[in-house]
């Protein structure tokens, strides 16, 4: 009988909770409608709540959730807590639907929160990991610079850009195992991001994500400059699981030499 | 006499602009006028809708759908970029589309999945935002404020992840590709990123101001995959040694 042989892929398997109004509305996605929501657990789970066809792909890529139907050497971990660039332009979180005030609740999600979380990583009942937030980063995020312009005859300031990621989003800045996790087929995993007290106590006072402006306009009623109608969108931050290793698979389609 | 081929390093890339003007650049290129336009798809298509035809500053597939030599994939990157500068004279008003073009290309990319196939094999399924390019502008601009009423500047060159080359998705194990096999990638956008995408103005026009005149061009924002590796094809023109 022709041996019967596997081939190793470069894969990845992730998952992500989303933070934002209207989310807990995807159904199986477990997600929370705002950082004050947030604030009631002291941990949320990761891979074994959410699968692909839930919540779609750019969220999740788990073909069911708990179990992964190959075989899977996992070489590294991250954790990937982000928010809007922006800043909070909410008329009904601001008071004024213009005036950008310096707005930190993204700034303490994006660059304040993971220092007070901590990643719990299991296969099985086995505790494969368990570290600082910080020192799983995820190798992705934000890069660049904004600025936006502050007209000094408005009365409105300029709006706010913020990049905090975890780390420098550069795509080998994670946590390594020295040695692979190796993972069986079928086989139950878990991960858990836990919040202190500290931080869960600094989420119950955070007001957002609310929403952003993505069409802004500058009014001017000193000057009476024309004034337009602005839109706004729900914002999203999220917190997102990655596992980057080799499945193990059916041999397809390959150069077979 | 044996057949010997030789391998080049070489890249795949393909395409998406979105701007106002896409139909003066090529035709049938599937491209988009508007983030509107763009909101009404759930998948967008790469490497199997355009070729080399739409210009090779987008695109370097000989034919849509087949590859014409082998390819070893030992890497591959999706790349967001939205205009640079501001659209100031925006129908909208001026700063519209500022915002959105940094909604574009730092926030919508973590709304974004792909799937690339070989043949209808998954080799790759993830979520954008870890699928960095390795490319992008870097350095900053910066803008005076203004006095009076009128343009409002912005620079931005937000991106996901830093640009540096080797910032990109690797294969461990090279993805090996026949010759003539279909290859097919698509990008998935979220519910939520087709929602936010409605509801941006543009890319609507990059005014610059020279002298007394002002001249108006349409600003373009880019989904670009690329796909890094090594092509087998017959040796041609190097040194034999024989």
């Amino acid at each position: 009988m022709e041996q019967m042989l596997n081939a190793w892929e470069s894969w990845s398997l992730y998952d992500t909770v989303l933070i934002g109004p209207e989310q807990d509305e995807v159904s199986g996605a477990k997600w929370y409608t705002s950082f004050a929501q947030l604030s009631n657990e002291t941990e949320i789970p990761f891979l074994n709540q959410r699968n692909r066809s839930t919540v779609g792909v750019p969220y999740c890529n788990l073909d069911s959730a708990e179990q992964i139907p190959f075989g899977f050497e996992c070489w590294s971990i991250g954790v990937e807590i982000s928010t809007p660039p922006t800043n909070d332009l909410d008329p009904d979180v601001q008071g004024a639907p213009f005036l950008w005030n310096p707005d930190p609740n993204y700034w303490l999600f994006g660059g304040e929160l993971l220092k007070h979380c901590a990643l719990r990583f299991q296969v099985s009942q086995d505790e494969k990991l368990l570290c600082n937030v910080l020192a799983a980063p995820p190798g992705s995020g934000k890069s660049g610079y904004f600025q936006p312009n502050i007209p000094a005859y408005t009365l409105q300031a300029g709006g706010q850009y913020h990049g905090f990621n975890n780390g420098v989003p550069f795509i080998g800045n994670r946590w390594k195992f020295a040695e692979p996790v190796r993972i069986p087929r079928n086989r139950n995993i878990a991960a858990w991001v836990q919040f202190s007290t500290y931080a869960r106590g600094m989420l119950a006072k955070m007001v957002g994500p609310g929403r952003i402006v993505i069409n802004e306009l500058f009014p001017d009623p000193v000057q009476g400059f024309p004034t337009y109608e602005s839109v706004s969108i729900p914002a999203v931050a999220m917190i997102r699981l990655s596992m980057f290793g080799k499945r193990e698979v059916q041999q397809r389609n390959d150069l077979h030499f | 006499m044996q057949f010997v081929n030789a391998y080049e390093s070489w890249t795949l890339y393909d395409t998406v602009l979105i701007a106002k003007n896409v139909n003066e650049i090529a035709n049938n290129a599937q491209w988009y006028t508007s983030y509107a336009q763009l909101s009404q798809n759930a998948t967008v298509p790469f490497f199997n809708v355009r070729n080399k035809s739409v210009g090779v500053s987008y695109c370097n597939l000989d034919s849509a759908n087949k590859l014409p030599f082998v390819f070893h994939c030992y890497s591959i990157g999706v790349d967001f970029e939205g205009p640079t500068v501001s659209t100031p004279n925006a129908e909208g008003g001026p700063g519209a589309g500022a915002w959105a073009s940094l909604f574009f290309s730092g926030e919508l990319i973590k709304h974004c999945g792909f799937i690339l196939k070989v043949s209808q094999d998954e080799k790759l399924v993830n979520t954008c935002n870890l699928l960095p390019s390795g490319q992008g502008v870097s350095g900053f601009g910066s803008v005076l404020h203004n006095t009076g009423p009128g343009i409002i500047e912005m620079f931005q060159d937000v991106g996901s992840g830093v640009n540096d080359r080797d910032n990109r998705w690797k294969f461990a194990q090279p993805i090996q590709m026949p010759r003539e096999v279909n290859i097919e990638g698509t990008l998935y956008l979220s519910n939520y990123a087709r929602n936010a995408l409605v509801k941006c103005a543009g890319p609507n026009f990059i005014q610059n101001q020279f002298g007394v005149s002002a001249s108006n061009y349409a600003a373009c924002a880019s989904i670009k995959v690329t796909l890094y590796g090594k092509r087998e094809v017959q040796q041609r023109n190097e040194l034999h040694y024989t």
